[in-house]
Order: structure tokens, then C-alpha cells, then sequence
């Protein structure tokens, strides 16, 4: 019992002491919290494992208009395939055919997109959208919470330090290693 | 205590560590913050499931549309196209908001990794409060000094507790001499224990050594004491060292069926053994009530090895019992099954019961596999007695039973003082329990107890459960075909006496033998070899066709095999016979009998098939009809004659005879069943002797059949005969042949009689003569020609009116089915003339195809096949036969005399005459021709009533005398002729007609060749034949001539123009005629009734012609034209006087010159009536004058 509790303790340092400073600077300096903490982040790296990841995302977003571009096309052959029915001539069958068609090869290739996307969205992003409410604000709502909850782990350390655990803990340490 | 989720992969760098934490020399590690993906979606999978949704509602959409109107479908892709647009647009939405994804996911890692930290900080705290709770108690305990001390200073641990010192350091084993010597004192206690304190029970042999008496009863079980503890070696109480149970089977195909008992239930064994051993129950009591009466006393030490026998006794038993019972269930998986055999135990496991030989499960009724032997002792020869059969009936099943029986012993308690190896072993009554094997036969009382005890006894050293059951169905099966045979043989005995009725069912008893086994039926029968009893019965069918039963011990099903016949399949005869034995095997000899009568049967049914018969094994008969048969009657096979399909001929058996009837059936109108219109019982017995009779004594007379009256036989006549063994059993083919023979000959009989009747014919049946054969043959030959009676017809009734007085008889008979097969039979008549009616000159031989004249006998024979229409064949020959000799009668009458006409032929078919010389007439008769005559388009020509009823037939020529020009001149009168001969019937009117007309119409031929022709091509002169006596001669169609016989010497001619009755009133009568007035009918001067159609001019100066004919004078002209006739080379002198040579002209020689004619001229007013001489040439006179009108107009 008394190894696993002194490991834990350890581990809580070791933790503090690495990430402390830049929540520290997150939490102090920027406005924006832990979203700009995670900016200040991105832009600080240079190693090539974060070049690759730039790439990727890179990728992503170009793939990502892409497939905004076409849902964009469907959406209007959806809403030319509508108003075609909608005053349906006889002579007009063709042209539904012809949009039918189209829309089928458009399903494809916004099929064909789904392999190339890695991405990921929250659950909550869809209910939002899909309660007609804009899902910018849940991105708002998120990035406060995010601040908030870094400010409250900031306050956790900074009580610790303030009360010289640190030095207490070593103590202890010392302690219990002479008492085994 | 790591984060959780670290080796999610790297996403992103989230912060440095510090520089004054990072070492230089350590490389760079960029800390990274996990992953976080609790509520993240794929947005690939979104894209995904949205499009596959839209191209499914749009493939559904296509399926839907088609059977909807256009408005509807305008509806459905309107409502398509709006909801996906609106689901792709929120798509559209997400996907634009995707653009912040990157950076929501890093506050998603950055929130994880907060909450973590969080945890940790809580978990720290509470560890430190676990902490400091419980190190608040923690203690030490103190050092143990002194004991230090001891070990440092002494170097052996001198305090160590005892409690351990037990358990882990190892005592001094004692020396083997010590051992040996406390064993040897321990078995010298033990021997002195057994010896004068113990009770040993009997079976228990023991040795005693190593400080243990082992005890050992063979295939039970083995046992090892010994004594220990503290006390007086006569109280220590025995205490089990090992047990070791010997129950087990050995070899066969059971060595691995053993009931291996396990380590836990050995221990418990022993437990129990040894807790018996200490009990209180007194021993040897009853097996099965081992709990002691509560209450009873104490039982003695001494008596407890008795108890342990008891109690492992009791187990060797039940153990052994398990064994049977576990190897039986394995039989029944081991070529024991059919469930044939049924395996039993009882609730206490202490009886196993094999029921063999056991019938179907789902029938109830006892099974009858095979018949109970009767007891030996009571088996006496005379048939099964009431009782016995009881007996049969009663028992239920075979059975074999193994199972714990308890001896009886002393029923006293064994007394308490007794002890010690002197005591008498019968005093203590062991072993009680033992195993015994009871057989349902020796239950039954049917073998003896000692005799079955000998074989089937339980070995458990060698304990094959099978081997005891085949011994035991071995000798069972045994046992049974030994019943079988005696039975046969009982019933032989029985029916010595009796054979002759018992008929087919006769057996003797060479006809019956045991034998033992083939070795292929021998199944399995290892060690059961040298078993009592023969095991097959062999049985003779029928000359050398032998049948063998036997059962088959497995089952208990009897077999039944032809021997030498074991390739071919079974007969489904024998296979009958073997269902209805394993049905119920009490009946054999019925079985048996009646097996044989169907062997015979079938024999009969191919025989059938080779006498051209149609066998059938059932008919469609009424129920009502069927019972004319016997109510007993089986086997019942039916013969089809094809010619005759209603009639069958029907063989059976009956209370074990052959019986034979000959049925006719008739098939309902619209129905299916046959209805019995006759039936004849035949006595094939009677017809076998009558053939026997024939053939031993073979003369003409007993083949040449005669028919009598009765149909029916009459009983008497059955005598008992000779029997010849086997012989009676069968109908043989020749003996069917001649029954098919005589039964054919009925049905032709009854064809004939009815035929008779329906030609009208009357007859009646003939007493045949009294046969001088020998007796045997005799009584036969009497009984079987009532079968086919002679007719006699009454001639009177075959043809009306004609052939009264001819015939003494005319008798009738069906011959030749006795010796042709297979042939109809021939229907014969026999008439025979009256003596002295025969007509003279006729020669014997035949006349017709089926008439044969005997002249010696003066009989006529018409043979026919007894086929289709003969009895009318018969009545158009004898038609034909009778008419003729009307007419020969009629010549041989002394009336009938002519100088012109000779007699050439007579015989019974035609006569033929010669007339003047040269010419002949041949009269027949021309039976009635049943044919229909159709017309070409196929329209039926009624016959004319002259071929329905037979007529008389004319044939003309000349006598042949190489003068080829002379043509009978009769030819163109022929058919006036015939219906003359037809009607009246009278020869000798023909014959004055044919004198009479003879000159006339050769004038009348050489006037026809002689006349010239007119300017169209046409004759002046045609003949117009009016009737037999009666020519018109037309002249150019303008005149006519009527020529008429006028009486036998005179012809009339008159011109035809005027009636023909007018010559009566104001005539002189016609002279009155020479002959009888018999021969003068009427139809003779009857005029023609019907006039020509043709209007005749009167001959112009007729009377001057005749007038001008000068009786006296010849005539130059005519004569020289008769001259110029006679150059071509026929004599005239037979028709007209020629006078040519200056004789006297008055008398004119005729023929032989018996008659004068004068020269005779009458003349008439339109006519005259002349002499038959004068007619020639009156009528060239007047063929001349009108020649000669006609030329000049």
C-alpha cells in the first residue's frame, strides 16, 4: 500500500511539473484558454511527426471543400430535380431521367469522399444541427468549458505549491524509508 | 498510475517541457497529449450512411413508381428530392462546421487530460488518508532473544515447539529385525485369534502372514485383516487392510465391459465393510433384511469375519448381477435385436431376467413363436389333448433368469458361545445367498430342473451371458422341433388308419425327418456344440422336394427353406407357410397340409398355363356366389378357358380334398362383379381312377367316350381304393388335362344343346350301352359319361317334311376331347338310312369337307368342330343331303318314265341328267347363304327369298361329245327352270318340260343365229323367255309370236298382239293330256300375267301362212335348213322327225322310237296349236313370212 501511494504522488509531480508551465501560460496569458494554449501549441512545434500531422490536416481541409463543392452540386440537382417534377410536363421525362442520373453519379462520388476524410465530429455537433440550431454555438460553448476547466486545475497547482507540498511530501519520504 | 489511454497514438504536441527540466543530453520528448474520442463520430461514416440512404430510398422509389399514377409519382420524387435535399443540406452544414474539427479535437484531448489530472489529484488525497489510518495500529513484535541466544551459543534450535518437531522431523525407522519379529508375534495372534475365538465362515479361505490374515473367496472378492491397537489381543478389533473385488468378466467380447470400480468407491467399500464389521447385526440373516430388528441384542465380537463375508458376499452377488445385466444390454446391440430379445431387472437389481424369442412390441397378445413341448414324460401318441392345449395357450413367455436366490438355512440365531475352528461349518449354514439361473422351460415344468441345471449353470470365473442364452435357445429350439415331429408323427399314426379320406393330406413317415444343423445355421453356437436335439425338420413337398425348418435361435422365428433351393430367393408359397407357422406353430400339420395343397396349387396354375388355360387366384364373384364353394374352402384357383371366357374351371381345397367344379359366370350389366349362372361339381378322384383304368387296360373301346344323360355323380360310387402314397396328393398334369378336357367338352355340350334348341332341333339324351369292361374302369367310365351323354335328334325337327321314314336314327355326340389337348372337341352326327331306302349305286366316301357316306353301314357321319356356328353348319350339309334325296327318290320312283332322259349321276349332293342324248341337266341343292350382301357403297341388299330359305340349282350343258356349237338350248329358260323345280318340287314335271320345249327352242336357237340384221344394226328376230313354257319371239319390235306348251305332245302359237285369253271362248279344249294329271299344273297354261309393254302389231295374213302350210307335204326350205343343222354334226333325230327321206310323214319316230307324234296342225284364228314335230316348221314359216313383211316394209 505504501509504495503504490508514494508512486502516486510521484506521478502527480511529474505531471505538474511538465505540464504545469503551459497551462500556467495558457491559463495567464491567453484570452482564449485552453483553445489558445492548444494553438500556442501547434505553432511552437517543428518536429516532422507535426509536419506530417500539418499535412494531413492539410489534406483534410482540401478534401473537406471538396465535398462541401459537392454537396453543394447535389443540393441544387436535388432542388432542379424538384422543380422539374414539381411542373412535370410530358416532354420534361427525359430531363428527369437525365437528373435522376445525375444525382445517382453525384451519390457516388460523395461516397468515394468518405474514404479519404479522416475526420471526426461530436455527437452533439449533429443534434445541434439537426434541432436547426447553428453548431458554432455549441463550438462556443465548448471553448468556454475547456477554459474553465483549465482555470480550475491551474488554481489545484497553484494551492499546492503555495502550501509547500512538495517540500512536506520529500519529508515523508525520507521518513517512511528509514521507519522500513 | 499512468495516463490513461497514452498509447492511443500521437495526435499532438501539446506543451514542451521546460528547459530547465529537459536534460541536454536526453533527446527531445515532446510530451503529448492522449487522444480523446469518447462522442466523436466518424464524418466518413456520416457521408456514408446519408448516401447510402438516399441511393436505397431512390432504388426503392424506382420499385415503387411504376404501378402509380403520374400524379402520384410526381408526388413521391417531389417529397424524395425535398427530404434529401434537406438531409444533404444539414450535411452540407456539418461538413462546413468540419472545418473547426481540427481544433475542437484538441480541446477534446485538452479536457481529457484536465479530467485526468483532476482524478489524480483526488486519488492522492485519499491515498493519503488511507495512509494515515492505518499506519496509526501498526506494531512490531519484539525480538526473541534467549532463543538467539541458544542457537548462537549451542547450535541447536533447543526450544523448538514439540507441535512442530511432529510434524517435520522424521522419527528413526525401526530395524527390519524388529519388524519381523513384531509381524511374526502379530501372526501368531492372529492365528491363535482365528483359531479359538473367531467364527470363519466356510467359503473364506485364508493364509495368514506379514502380520495380516488375507482372506479369499474365488470370483468373489479377496480380503485383507489385520488387528491393531491397544488392548487384549481377543478384543482388538479386526481392521480391514485391503479389499480387492475378483467379480469379473473374463474373455469374449465382453472383456472390456468390466465394472471397474473406482479408488472412492473401493474406500467406501471398505468403509462399509469394515463398519459392518463393528456392527451389531447378527450375521447369516436374511440378504434382503440385513437391518437388524431394532431391539436386538448385542451381537458377539466373534462374529463379525461372519458379518463382512455377508456384506461381501452380498456385493461379489450384486456385482455379478450388474455384470449379466450390463453384457445383456450389450446383446441387445449385438446382433440380438429385432427386439427379440427383451432384458429386465428388477427394482433391487437382484433378478435379470432375458426374455428371448419375444414377440412384436406393440402386439399384446402372448407371443407363439413356437410351440411349448409338451412334457416328455406325459407324451403319448395319440393328438394333443385338451389340456395340453390349455398349456400351449397359457404360457406367456421364454425367458431366462438370472438372479440372487436365498438357500435355506438354520433359522435359529448362531449361539453366542460358539467360536473357534472346530465348530461344524453346516451349523452356520454357508454361503446363503448364491446365484441361480432359472429357465422359463423348466418354470413350465417342460424340462427338468436337473437336466437344465446341468447346462445352463452361471460360471463366474468365465462369465459370458451370452453363451448361457444360446445354450439355453439351443436346447429350446431343440426341444421345439422335437414337438414338431412328434406332432407329425402322432398325426401319421392318426391318419394310418384313415388314409384314403385324408386324400392329399396323406403323409408317411418317410416323409418327415429330423437332422441336425448345417453349419451355416449353426449361428454363433460356440460352445454350444453337442447340444441335445436335432435342430431342423426336413419335410417332403412332393417327390423329391424336400422342405427344412428349423428356428432360428436368435430370434425364435421358425425358418423354412427348400433345400437345395437356398440361392433363389423364398418361395412365396413356403414363405407363406413360415409366416403362418411363426403366427402359430400349433398347427403344423395343418400348416404343413396346407402348404403342400398350395405347392400343388401352384404346380396346377402353371399346369394351367401350359394347357392354354387362364389361371386367376380370385374373381370379382358376389359374396352370395363366392359361398357355393364351401364355406371352408381355400385356396381357390380359377381357370379361364379363352375360348370360352365365361366358364372356369375351379380348383380348391376343402376340409384337405381337392375339390373341382366347373362354373360359368356372367358379368353384370355395368358392373364390375360376376354373377355365377351355373356350377358343376367335377370328381377328379372318380376321372383319376377312370384313367388309371384306361391306361392299365388300353383298349379302343374305354377311348371312344360316350355321353350320358345325368350331369350329375353321384356319391356311391366313391369307393375306397387302393392308396398309393403321393399319388393321391396331387391333380397331375394328365389328370388336368383330361379334367380341362371334360370340362371343355361340357361347355362344348352346352353350346351344342343350345344351338340345338335355338335351330329348333329336337333331341333327347341316349341310355349308352351297357360297358362290358372291367369294374373299376366301369364305375368310372359310368360316373364320367354322365359327364358328355349321347343326343338323339328327332329328323323330323332338323329339316320339316322331307326326311320322314329315311333315318332309323340320327344320334349326335362330342368326340375327341379325350385324346387331342388342347384341342376343341368335335360335334358328330351319325344318321343311318333305313335299310333298303339307301339310294342304290352310291359309293362309300366323303362328300363334304365334314360328311362321310358309309355305304356298307348305310350311314351317314357329319363332323365338325364343336366351334363357332357348327350345329348350323349341320343343318345347311344335312339340308343339302336331305333335298337330294327328295329328288332321288323321286327318280327311283317307277312312275317316272321318259325315252328321252337317262339317268348319269346320282349322288347324295347332285343328280344329273342326259336329255336326247345331248344335252345334260345337273340338280342341286344350294343351302341358304347367310352372308350379307352389301353393295359397293355398302348398302345391305336384302337376300332374295330363294337364298335365305336353300334352293334347288339348274346347271345346263351337253353331253360332251366334241361338238362344240351345239349350246344346251335350255340356257336362256334356266332360271323359269329353277324357280319351277323349286316351287312345285317335281321332277318329273322338269323333265316333261325340258322334252317338251327342247325343239322348239333349238328353232328358235338356229332362227336367232340365222336372221339377219336390220339397218340400224339390230336383230329382226330376239327371244323373249316368259316363263318355263312360255317364249316370245318379237319380230323387229313390230310383231311378236307367243310360243306356249301347249299340253306333253302340243305346242300353242298365237300372235302376241292379241289378249291371250281370247283363244279360250271361242277354242275347242286342248286335248286332254296323256299323262297322270298329277303331272299337269296349273301353271302350265297360265298365261303370262303380265303384259309386254311394247304394243305388237297383228302379223299381217297370219291365218293365210298357216293355212298355207301343208301338213301332208314336206317343206323343201325347212328341210334343208334342218339338214344343214344336222351338218354340224347333231343328231335331230331325238327333237323332229325328219322326214327327209320320203318316210312316212304322219309318224315320226321319237327317241328310241317308243312314241308316235303325228304331224298336227290346228289352226286358230291370231293362232294355232300344233304338234311338237309340226312346231319347227310352222314356226319357220311364219319367221319367214314375217322376214319377209318386215324386209318389203
Amino acid at each position: 500500500m505504501a509504495p503504490q501511494t508514494t508512486g502516486a504522488t510521484a506521478s502527480v509531480t511529474a505531471i505538474t511539473s511538465t505540464a504545469g508551465p503551459g497551462m500556467n501560460a495558457a491559463g495567464g496569458g491567453a484570452t482564449a484558454g485552453g483553445a489558445g494554449a492548444a494553438a500556442a501549441s501547434t505553432s511552437a512545434s517543428t518536429s516532422s511527426q507535426s509536419e506530417a500531422i500539418d499535412a494531413a490536416s492539410a489534406h483534410n481541409e482540401q478534401t473537406r471543400q471538396d465535398l462541401e463543392l459537392k454537396l453543394q452540386e447535389l443540393i441544387e440537382c436535388l432542388l432542379e430535380l424538384s422543380i422539374t417534377v414539381y411542373d412535370f410536363q410530358a416532354e420534361s421525362n427525359t430531363l428527369v431521367h437525365q437528373k435522376i442520373q445525375e444525382l445517382i453519379s453525384q451519390l457516388t462520388d460523395i461516397e468515394g469522399f468518405k474514404d479519404k476524410l479522416d475526420m471526426m465530429v461530436p455527437w452533439e455537433v449533429l443534434s445541434y444541427i439537426e434541432d436547426g440550431k447553428n453548431p458554432d454555438l455549441f463550438s462556443k460553448s465548448f471553448v468556454e468549458a475547456v477554459a474553465g476547466e483549465n482555470q480550475f486545475t491551474n488554481g489545484k497547482i497553484t494551492a499546492l505549491k503555495a502550501s509547500q507540498l512538495r517540500q512536506k511530501s520529500q519529508e515523508i519520504n525520507e521518513d517512511f524509508c528509514n521507519r522500513m | 498510475m499512468e495516463p490513461n489511454g497514452a498509447t492511443k497514438g500521437v495526435s499532438l504536441p501539446t506543451a514542451s517541457a521546460p528547459p530547465a527540466a529537459s536534460s541536454a543530453s536526453a533527446p527531445e520528448v515532446v510530451p503529448v497529449l492522449p487522444q480523446n474520442m469518447a462522442g466523436m463520430v466518424p464524418l466518413s461514416a456520416i457521408i456514408h450512411r446519408i448516401t447510402n440512404e438516399a441511393f436505397a430510398d431512390l432504388t426503392n422509389l424506382s420499385e415503387l413508381l411504376p404501378p402509380l399514377s403520374d400524379s402520384d409519382k410526381k408526388l413521391h420524387i417531389l417529397e424524395y428530392a425535398l427530404s434529401k435535399r434537406e438531409q444533404f443540406i444539414k450535411l452540407l452544414v456539418l461538413t462546413k462546421w468540419a472545418k473547426s474539427a481540427n481544433k475542437f479535437q484538441q480541446c477534446q484531448n485538452i479536457v481529457g487530460f484536465l479530467r485526468h489530472e483532476n482524478e489524480l489529484f483526488t486519488r492522492a488525497v485519499g491515498g493519503l488518508f488511507e495512509t494515515y489510518r492505518l499506519f496509526g495500529r501498526a506494531r512490531v513484535r519484539n525480538f526473541d532473544i534467549p532463543t538467539a541466544i541458544d542457537v548462537l551459543t549451542t547450535g541447536t534450535y533447543q526450544r523448538m515447539p514439540s507441535r512442530i518437531k511432529q510434524v517435520y522431523v522424521e522419527e528413526e525407522r525401526p530395524s527390519g529385525t524388529d519388524m519381523a519379529a513384531t509381524l511374526e508375534k502379530l501372526d501368531d495372534v492372529i492365528r491363535m485369534r482365528l483359531l479359538c475365538d473367531e467364527l470363519v465362515p466356510p467359503p473364506m479361505k485364508y493364509t495368514i502372514g506379514k502380520g495380516k490374515a488375507k482372506f479369499v473367496v474365488p470370483n468373489e472378492f479377496e480380503v485383507t485383516l489385520t488387528v491393531s491397537g491397544p488392548g487384549s489381543p481377543q478384543e482388538i478389533p479386526w481392521r480391514i487392510v485391503g479389499i480387492n473385488i475378483l467379480v469379473k468378466p473374463v474373455g469374449g467380447s465382453f472383456q472390456g465391459l468390466g465394472t471397474s470400480l473406482s479408488e472412492g468407491q473401493m474406500r467406501a467399500i471398505t468403509a462399509f465393510a469394515q463398519k459392518e464389521m463393528e456392527s451389531s447385526n447378527p450375521a447369516n440373516g436374511s440378504q434382503f433384511g440385513t437391518v437388524a430388528a431394532p431391539g436386538s441384542t448385542v451381537a458377539p465380537a466373534n462374529q463379525s469375519l461372519l458379518r463382512l463375508y455377508d456384506y461381501l458376499h452380498m456385493l461379489a452377488l450384486q456385482l455379478l448381477i450388474e455384470l449379466v445385466y450390463i453384457q445383456a444390454l450389450n446383446l441387445l446391440r449385438s446382433g440380438w435385436t429385432d427386439n427379440r430379445l427383451r432384458v429386465e431387472v428388477n427394482a433391487a437389481r437382484s433378478v435379470v431376467r432375458l426374455v428371448y424369442w419375444n414377440s412384436a412390441p406393440q402386439s399384446t397378445q402372448p407371443p407363439a413363436s413356437a410351440p411349448a413341448p409338451k412334457r416328455r414324460a406325459s407324451a403319448s401318441p395319440s393328438t394333443p389333448s385338451s389340456t395340453q392345449r390349455d398349456l400351449l395357450q397359457g404360457y406367456t413367455e421364454h425367458y431366462l433368469e438370472i438372479r440372487i436366490e436365498e438357500r435355506p438355512g438354520p433359522k435359529s440365531k448362531i449361539p453366542e458361545g460358539l467360536a473357534g475352528a472346530l465348530v461344524d461349518p453346516k451349523v452356520l449354514g454357508y454361503p446363503k445367498a448364491y446365484i441361480k439361473v432359472v429357465w422359463s422351460q423348466v418354470v413350465k415344468g417342460v424340462v427338468a430342473e436337473q437336466e437344465s441345471d446341468a447346462v445352463l449353470e452361471l460360471n463366474p470365473s468365465n462369465l459370458r451371458i451370452e453363451q448361457l442364452l444360446l445354450k439355453a435357445v439351443n436346447m429350446h429350439a431343440g426341444q421345439v422341433m422335437q414337438e414338431f415331429y412328434d406332432r407329425l408323427c402322432s398325426h401319421i399314426d392318426n391318419m394310418k388308419t384313415q388314409v384314403e379320406q385324408m386324400d392329399g393330406a396323406y403323409i408317411s413317415k418317410d416323409d418327415v425327418q429330423l437332422t441336425t444343423l448345417d453349419f451355416e445355421e449353426q449361428q454363433g453356437a460356440t460352445g454350444t456344440a453337442g447340444l441335445s436335439g436335432p435342430q431342423a425338420l426336413l419335410v417332403r413337398l412332393k417327390c423329391d422336394r424336400w422342405i427344412r425348418v428349423r428356428i432360428d435361435v436368435r430370434t425364435g422365428r421358425v425358418v423354412v427353406r427348400e433345400v437345395g433351393r437356398t440361392g433363389e430367393g423364398i418361395d412365396p408359397v413356403i414363405a407363406a407357410f413360415q409366416a403362418r407357422l411363426n403366427e402359430s406353430a400349433n398347427n403344423i400339420v395343418d400348416a404343413l397340409i396346407s402348404l403342400r395343397f398350395s405347392m400343388a396349387i401352384v404346380e396346377l396354375e402353371s399346369q394351367g398355363i401350359l394347357l392354354g388355360l387362364q389361371p386367376y387366384r380370385r374373381l370379382a364373384l358376389a359374396k352370395q356366389d363366392a359361398s357355393q364353394f364351401g364355406t371352408n374352402i381355400h385356396q381357390l384357383l380359377f381357370l379361364q378357358y379363352p375360348q370360352h371366357p365365361q366358364h372356369y374351371l375351379v380348383v380348391g381345397v376343402m376340409n384337405q380334398k381337392f375339390c373341382v367344379w366347373l362354373i360359368e359366370v356372367e358379368r353384370e350389366v355395368g358392373g364390375v362383379w360376376l354373377t355365377l349362372k351355373s356350377i358343376q361339381t367335377l370328381q377328379w378322384q372318380a376321372l383319376k381312377r377312370w384313367k388309371a383304368g384306361i391306361e392299365s387296360d388300353y383298349s379302343p373301346k374305354s377311348t371312344t367316350v360316350k355321353k350320358r344323360k345325368s350331369v350329375q355323380f353321384d356319391i356311391e360310387d366313391e369307393e375306397p381304393q387302393e392308396a398309393h402314397s403321393g399319388d393321391q396328393l396331387t391333380i397331375d398334369g394328365d389328370v388336368l388335362s383330361k379334367l380341362e378336357a371334360l370340362c371343355r367338352v361340357r361347355i362344348c355340350l352346352n353350346a351344342a344343346k343350345t344351338q340345338l334348341r335355338e335351330h329348333g332341333i329336337a333331341f333327347h339324351y341316349l341310355k349308352p350301352p351297357p360297358m362290358t369292361h372291367d369294374a373299376d374302369a366301369e364305375q368310372g367310365h359310368s360316373s364320367w359319361a354322365k359327364m358328355v351323354p349321347l343326343l338323339r335328334l328327332e329328323p323330323g325337327s332338323i329339316s320339316t317334311g322331307v326326311a320322314e321314314g329315311l333315318f332309323l336314327y340320327v344320334g349326335a355326340k362330342l368326340t375327341g376331347w379325350w385324346d387331342s389337348q388342347r384341342e376343341t372337341c368335335n360335334f358328330i352326327v351319325q344318321a343311318k338310312f333305313v335299310p333298303g331306302t339307301t339310294p342304290s349305286g352310291m359309293a362309300s366316301g366323303p362328300l363334304d369337307a365334314g360328311v362321310h357316306y358309309a355305304a356298307k353301314t348305310g350311314t351317314l357321319t357329319f363332323t365338325y368342330k364343336a366351334r363357332g356356328m357348327f350345329v348350323q353348319q349341320f343343318k345347311d350339309d344335312w339340308e343339302k343331303i336331305v333335298r337330294m334325296l327328295k329328288i332321288i327318290r323321286q327318280l327311283h320312283a317307277p312312275t317316272l318314265s321318259n325315252p328321252h332322259i337317262q339317268f348319269q349321276t346320282c349322288h347324295l349332293h347332285h343328280v344329273k341328267l342326259s336329255y336326247f342324248g345331248r344335252y345334260t341337266l345337273t340338280l342341286k341343292w344350294t343351302p341358304a347363304s347367310a352372308k350379307e350382301k352389301r353393295s359397293s357403297t355398302g348398302v345391305l341388299i336384302p337376300a332374295a327369298p330363294r337364298f335365305r330359305q336353300g334352293a334347288y340349282e339348274i346347271e345346263l350343258s351337253e353331253v360332251e361329245s366334241g361338238k362344240a356349237q351345239v349350246v344346251n338350248p335350255h340356257h336362256r329358260m334356266k332360271y323359269f327352270l329353277q324357280d319351277m323345280i323349286n316351287s312345285e318340287g317335281d321332277l318329273h314335271s322338269l323333265m316333261n318340260t325340258l322334252v317338251q320345249t327342247c325343239s322348239i327352242l333349238e328353232v328358235l336357237d338356229r332362227l336367232e343365229s340365222s336372221v339377219k340384221e336390220d339397218s340400224m344394226g339390230m336383230k329382226l328376230l330376239s327371244v323373249v323367255p316368259r316363263a318355263a313354257h312360255h317364249v316370245r319371239v318379237v319380230y323387229g319390235s313390230k310383231y311378236a309370236l307367243d310360243i306356249r306348251a301347249y299340253s306333253r305332245t302340243h305346242l300353242s302359237m298365237f300372235d302376241a298382239s292379241f289378249p291371250s285369253e281370247s283363244y279360250g271362248s271361242s277354242l275347242p279344249p286342248p286335248p286332254a293330256p296323256a299323262i297322270s294329271p298329277l303331272l299337269v299344273t296349273t301353271g302350265r297354261l297360265v298365261p303370262p300375267t303380265t303384259k309386254g309393254h311394247l304394243h305388237y302389231g297383228p302379223i299381217p295374213n297370219l291365218q293365210g301362212v298357216i293355212g298355207g302350210i301343208d301338213v301332208e307335204k314336206a317343206d323343201g326350205e325347212y328341210d334343208e335348213l334342218q339338214s344343214r343343222i344336222a351338218a354340224t354334226g347333231v343328231g335331230m333325230d331325238g327333237i323332229i322327225g325328219t322326214s327327209g327321206g320320203g318316210d312316212k310323214a304322219g309318224a315320226v319316230a321319237v327317241g328310241r322310237g317308243v312314241h308316235q307324234e303325228a304331224h298336227d296342225l290346228l289352226p286358230l284364228p291370231n293362232g294355232l296349236i300344233c304338234s311338237r314335230s309340226m312346231s319347227g316348221r310352222v314356226l319357220y314359216r311364219i319367221a319367214k313370212h314375217v322376214e319377209g313383211l318386215l324386209q318389203s316394209s
